[in-house]
């Protein structure tokens, strides 16, 4: 029933002000009740649940009786005011400002406006949570991901194809073309191919640190995975031009039994080390 | 494109030196399998998933270093080194898996 049926029916508004005022009434009389035997825990008074909930179960009852339908608990919300405005201004015989008093104020809106107080609690609180740990992200990610292996193995019959995020090796192609252009040999074998080793330098260690920016709370793990490849990418290559200069510099041209390593220098901190050592050499092309 | 961990390729001529190739990957710090594998540590059995995500990483790896060796126009990759290293993380088990070798073109 809408706001104008009651304003064309003045007997219906009649009653449902009846109502709300007898559901206030009960309210203050629960509230009276609990303060006069002090029902309390931790110095917080029941009474500050009960009677708006009462009031509303009051007002309900009488409104579904009489009327055969609800109106909206209203005298929950009268009293909501009534026990904040006495317990916290008036008297404050129980409430003091701490956590207690800070979760029994968020119970009594709840009770009064329980609409506002679930959208903030279920939507925005735990929107806010999920958002930080991705668990909408991670969800979603395990259904896609479980789909797809289904449609691969289960009616392709074939195997799961691995999809690479191309923007992660955009700088790592550029930088390995550039490396293998440096005239320099960098070679993971023990002998050079198709050359002949003139002059043996001896051992030669390349490196390259950085640091992980660390994060209290963290938004998006694939995003901070992808940050920490392209640095260890990016390290890899310094390391190894750091190498190549070390042996350009000592008359080498190339370096055999290469080997690169990828290392926590500092457990907690976020610290790594990229080292590439081999043995520099002079290499002559047959 | 063959791979191999040796340093020379038996009964194949080996023309070109191209370069070194590399590929990375990484397995994050992902809270939930994390914790699934914590259990499982804790009441035995294997880690499929775990297995599996690794067994991921290394694909994208040799992956990443295969289409790099294409682009220098090689057809083989000799002296393949293949790494697991722990870098730690928030759950103090990211790994990274690396790859790495000496492109070539052989006959």
């Amino acid at each position: 029933m809408t706001l104008d049926t009651y304003k064309q029916n003045p007997r219906k508004t009649l009653t449902a002000i009846c109502c709300i005022i007898l559901g206030t009434l009960s309210g203050i009389f629960t509230y009276i009740f609990f303060l006069f035997f002090n029902i309390a825990i931790f110095g917080w008074n029941l009474g500050l649940i009960f009677a708006p909930l009462i009031a509303g179960y009051v007002e309900t009852y009488l409104a579904l009786r009489w009327l055969n339908e609800s109106i909206g608990a209203i005298s929950a919300f009268i009293l909501f005011i009534v026990t904040v405005i006495y317990g916290f201004i008036i008297a404050n015989p129980t409430l003091g400002m701490n956590f207690i008093t800070l979760g029994s104020v968020l119970v009594i809106v709840q009770a009064a406006v329980p609409t506002l107080i679930n959208y903030i609690l279920l939507v925005v609180i735990l929107g806010i949570i999920s958002y930080f740990l991705g668990i909408f992200k991670k969800i979603t990610d395990y259904v896609y991901y479980s789909l797809r292996k289904f449609y691969f193995h289960k009616i392709k019959k074939e195997a799961l194809p691995i999809k690479i995020s191309k923007n992660t090796f955009i700088n790592d192609y550029k930088n390995c073309i550039r490396l293998n252009n440096r005239g320099f040999y960098f070679i993971t074998t023990n002998n050079p191919v198709n050359g002949k080793i003139d002059k043996y330098l001896g051992p030669y260690v390349g490196s390259s640190a950085f640091q992980r920016r660390m994060k209290m709370v963290s938004a998006d793990f694939k995003k901070e995975e992808k940050e920490m490849l392209n640095k260890l990418k990016i390290a890899k290559f310094e390391a190894l031009n750091n190498l190549a200069d070390m042996v350009k510099k000592d008359g080498g041209n190339g370096v055999i039994d290469l080997k690169i390593e990828y290392e926590l220098v500092d457990m907690g901190r976020g610290r790594y080390q990229v080292i590439a050592h081999g043995t520099a050499v002079v290499i002559k092309k047959e | 494109m063959l791979l191999s961990s040796t340093n020379t390729l038996e009964n194949e001529k080996i023309i070109e030196y191209k370069g070194i190739v590399t590929g990375e990957s990484l397995i994050g710090a992902n809270v939930y399998k994390d914790l699934f594998s914590g259990v499982r540590d804790v009441v035995g059995g294997r880690t499929s998933k775990y297995e599996e995500e690794i067994e991921k990483a290394r694909r994208i790896a040799v992956q990443s270093m295969e289409e790099k060796a294409e682009k220098l126009g090689a057809n083989g990759i000799i002296g393949v080194s293949i790494s697991y290293d722990n870098l730690g993380g928030t759950m103090g088990n990211t790994i990274l898996v690396s790859a790495y070798g000496t492109a070539i073109h052989f006959e």
